[in-house]
């Protein structure tokens, strides 16, 4: 049971880790006081607890696809404020007190949302074990273990990105948070898939004996790129669209910074 | 350019269409899945209703269904999976892998 747990609370964690990290190594660049983590953290917690008591409920919204469709909505919505934040990094008055106070509003929704994503799987399967005396200390550890490395391999991406931006400015940060972006709205769309609101479609292709969705590298890939090992045409054609759409006015941006100063 | 947009509409938002898809019953029991061998017909979208008739929850999980889904202690969980090609897909309740494992056997 240890095993599974740490396995299970890994695969949760991780990916909200890694999009924290990238906030915390945004706060580290702007130099944003981390005050608003906490508020984040707080807010998020109790969302989760909120959705994971009422999952009942949402299960049974729309014909029996409420849990997909709400999933698939929060993802959509960590979209649109990663793009928007992509976006909104490339402003010249980037430093000034209002861009970074709507800078860490954005940040803030979007941790909370993504823990709820994430971790109401987690409030989910440790009330199920709460009871089992006999089981309860092995899922314990194991969650204990598989937040450990989680939260590791978060502050390992934190310093790589620190790094990075150190090195080449803000534009690495916005790639990252690209794909991530990107991976969010492949995500979304597969959920829309398994609720049957959009169609089917054979993979396009199997990249499963090469890296399995199930190694840490295949979970490392899923968090930071949507890695999936058998795609289908929609979801690959949604993440170019949604990494193209975000890149575009980012440039945009750019180049209206550029004709301003010239 | 008309018949393209259109192609492109009805690829990216149509939901397919609500032909009659075929119903597959599954029970979870004792941290079981029952059957745990569904046979499912080759290209064809089917429809897994999932009872779980356990107290506590478990969560439906299967990489190579690319399928996931948290289901409540005694609720029922609709999951639709396919057209798939022929072969075999396992799937795994992920609170309960040792006991709650199954297959989806296409052919």
């Amino acid at each position: 049971m240890l095993l599974n747990s740490v396995i299970l609370i890994l695969r949760e964690v991780l990916e909200a880790a890694l999009l924290i990290s990238a906030m915390l190594s945004l706060s580290h660049f702007l130099k944003i006081s981390l005050s608003w983590l906490k508020w984040s953290i707080g807010i998020g917690m109790l969302s989760t607890w909120a959705y994971s008591s009422n999952l009942i409920h949402i299960s049974n919204w729309f014909e029996g696809v409420g849990q997909e469709v709400s999933n698939a909505f929060i993802q959509y919505i960590i979209y649109t404020l990663l793009a928007l934040l992509c976006i909104w990094l490339i402003k010249q008055n980037l430093f000034s007190r209002r861009s970074l106070q709507i800078i860490t509003w954005i940040m803030g929704a979007m941790i909370s949302l993504s823990m709820i994503r994430e971790f109401s799987e987690i409030f989910i399967y440790l009330y199920v074990f709460s009871s089992d005396s006999q089981q309860f200390t092995g899922v314990m550890m194991g969650a204990f273990l598989g937040m450990s490395i989680g939260l590791s391999l978060g502050t390992l991406f934190y310093h790589l990105l620190n790094y990075l931006g150190d090195k080449g400015s803000l534009s690495i940060i916005i790639v990252v948070l690209s794909f991530i972006a990107a991976g969010m709205l492949s995500q979304a769309t597969q959920l829309l898939i398994q609720a049957d609101w959009l169609a089917s479609q054979a993979p396009l292709w199997d990249s499963s004996a090469w890296i399995s969705e199930r190694s840490i590298v295949g979970q490392l890939l899923y968090a930071v790129f949507g890695y999936e090992s058998t795609p289908s045409l929609i979801e690959v054609s949604v993440y170019f669209t949604g990494l193209f759409i975000i890149l575009f006015f980012v440039l945009r941006q750019f180049w209206l910074n550029r004709s301003t100063i010239w | 350019m008309f018949k393209f947009k259109f192609l492109l509409i009805g690829l990216f938002l149509t939901p397919i269409l609500w032909a009659k898809t075929p119903v597959i019953e599954i029970r979870i029991s004792n941290h079981l899945f029952y059957p745990s061998l569904i046979p499912v017909p080759a290209n064809t979208k089917v429809k897994l209703l999932i009872s779980n008739e356990d107290a506590t929850s478990e969560e439906f999980e299967s990489y190579e269904l690319n399928r996931e889904k948290v289901i409540m202690g005694n609720q029922k969980a609709i999951i639709f999976i396919g057209p798939l090609a022929a072969g075999e897909y396992p799937f795994f309740g992920e609170f309960y892998p040792q006991t709650a494992q199954g297959k989806v056997i296409v052919k």
